[in-house]
């Protein structure tokens, strides 16, 4: 589910990627210091992604400095050090996390869903904290992923409305970020319309290891043959990312213009590009 | 009353392409200078009017795959009859009495369909969902097109490309039901309506196909000009009247000019 929201390297700045990455970092710092350190190893870029949207939207002058990680041990990399404006992410990144968590021990046997339960008894006290914060938000997402286990139970048949849950999900945390009515209205539709293409994206890599697990895949429950399924996950996926742009265009975004540009026009439809490149091919220019 | 396919000059078999260019050739020759007088301009108008009534004849003929020399007549959406040929007398007033339920229905449903149209433009899906889910006339073309304007409103994207396909496979000479299923079309095919810098770097790159606000030409058009007359003076005035049905028509681009008022 997380890891469809990143930006196409091969057409980016590199100054937007410091930028990205920037964020990143940001994140895994106020991870660390409000959340713990387990969050951090649980970070991705969709949210890296979400904080972007949550600053773009506003001017307050943000400051990025080289500091020094532990996963990059021997360069400075930028990261952002105003990590206050990245608060509403992170409880977003941890409570997503943490339901995933209880979705995977509820899809998995009892034995192989031991790791799971650990993890997720080190992550309780976490998800406590992110709770008493957003309450209302944090309350919407457990409804949400109640009914999402609840249709799958049911084995829906109706593409669009195992859509609903995850797209409800990305509505409200990008409801929350402007302030005022209109545009709220605005980037609501445009989380809706994110949430369908991550759930889609995510039906269509998992169509063949479902069909042979016999695990719950709605677009299965249209046709057996892979071919097919993964069609119809390409329509729907298309007309998801035709509506975000038409979405998109009506969000009054004051900064990083360029970087959302890119994630949404170039990165979203390259989720089924392969993901390494394993020995470089030759090409003629 | 003149065959369709005799108007435009083409043979009865010609081909939709074929009948396409003869209705293009025919608004141009009869356009009239914007200058022109306006008696001029009123008969031009009703010229360019009956064109667009044949044309729609022509289309209906070419669906429902008749060539022959015979004029076709407008087929009114006739709701399907529970008719049965019993001899016996109950049974036929039985029967008499169903039929004029499901008239009553359809009836009913043309006069709340201004409301209908009204719930769902103030986004109150849930209350429009009902209703529409009450009457649920399946294979009635109206019913299918307000049914989908509700899904593709909630975002629900599958179950709106259904129902636009079938109402325009159900009347398919309907401007409006024609064009919002072309336009979902390109959305499923991949054809992004708003232009960005981004989405040329997309063509190049081979990922996806991005189109130009008009949804016509591949290329980015930085102009918002008219697609008929390509007339870049200024803002094109596209056509946004509401039509007798009570909601406007599809925005399509076309300035009033080459707009032609509103089918309805």
């Amino acid at each position: 589910m997380f890891g469809y929201i990143k930006p196409f390297k091969p057409y980016m700045r590199f100054s937007e990627f410091q930028v990205y990455n920037g964020f990143y970092c940001g994140l895994c710092k106020n991870l660390g210091k409000n959340y713990g350190q387990l969050y951090r190893m649980m970070l991705s870029y969709d949210f890296a992604f979400l904080g972007i949207l949550c600053c773009s939207f506003n001017d307050k002058p943000l400051h990025f400095e080289p500091q020094h990680c532990i996963i990059h041990p021997f360069s400075k990399k930028l990261c952002l050090k105003d990590i206050e404006v990245l608060d509403f992410t992170a409880a977003a990144a941890v409570i997503s996390v943490y339901q995933k968590l209880c979705d995977s021990i509820s899809d998995t046997g009892l034995i192989k869903s031991i790791p799971y339960r650990l993890l997720r008894l080190l992550a309780k006290r976490g998800y406590k904290r992110a709770i008493r914060k957003y309450p209302d938000t944090a309350s919407k997402i457990q409804l949400e992923m109640n009914r999402q286990l609840k249709l799958e139970s049911e084995n829906c048949t109706s593409i669009d409305y195992a859509c609903e849950p995850t797209a409800q999900i990305m509505s409200e945390l990008a409801g929350k970020i402007p302030e005022d009515r209109e545009q709220s209205e605005t980037f609501s539709g445009f989380g809706y319309h994110l949430g369908r293409f991550v759930y889609l994206a995510d039906a269509y890599d998992d169509a063949e290891k479902d069909l042979k697990k016999n695990n719950y895949n709605v677009l299965l429950n249209y046709s057996k043959d892979i071919n097919t399924a993964k069609k119809l996950a390409d329509d729907n996926i298309n007309m998801s990312l035709s509506m975000i742009a038409e979405y998109y265009s009506k969000m009054k975004i004051k900064r990083f213009k360029d970087i959302i540009d890119n994630v949404i026009f170039l990165g979203l439809k390259s989720f089924s590009m392969p993901k390494k490149q394993k020995k470089q091919k030759e090409i003629v220019l | 009353m003149l065959n369709p396919f005799e108007y435009f000059g083409i043979s009865p078999n010609a081909s939709r392409a074929e009948l396409d260019n003869a209705y293009r050739q025919m608004r141009e020759q009869n356009k009239c200078d914007k200058n022109a007088d306006s008696l001029i301009r009123d008969i031009s108008e009703n010229k360019l009017r009956e064109i667009d009534e044949v044309y729609r004849q022509a289309l209906g003929c070419i669906s429902r795959g008749e060539r022959t020399a015979q004029p076709p007549q407008n087929p009114a959406p006739a709701p399907p009859a529970n008719n049965s040929n019993t001899q016996n007398q109950n049974t036929y007033n039985q029967n008499n009495s169903q039929k004029n339920d499901q008239t009553n229905k359809y009836a009913d449903f043309e006069n709340n369909y201004n409301k209908i149209n009204a719930l769902i433009n103030s986004k109150n899906f849930s209350a429009a969902e009902h209703i529409l889910l009450e009457y649920n006339l399946v294979g009635y073309a109206k019913w299918h097109y307000v049914f989908a304007r509700l899904r593709f409103s909630q975002g629900w994207m599958n179950e709106a490309l259904d129902n636009y396909k079938k109402a325009y496979e159900l009347e398919p000479y309907n401007q409006i039901y024609r064009q919002s299923y072309e336009n979902i079309c390109n959305m499923r095919d991949g054809k992004i309506k708003k232009h960005s810098n981004k989405a040329a770097v997309g063509i190049a790159i081979g990922i996806g196909t991005f189109y130009c606000c008009c949804n016509v030409s591949p290329y980015l058009a930085e102009t918002q000009s008219c697609v008929e007359c390509l007339n870049e003076t200024g803002i094109t005035s596209v056509c946004l009247e509401p039509c007798a049905d009570g909601i406007s028509a599809y925005c399509n681009s076309l300035c009033v000019e080459c707009c032609g008022g509103c089918p309805g």
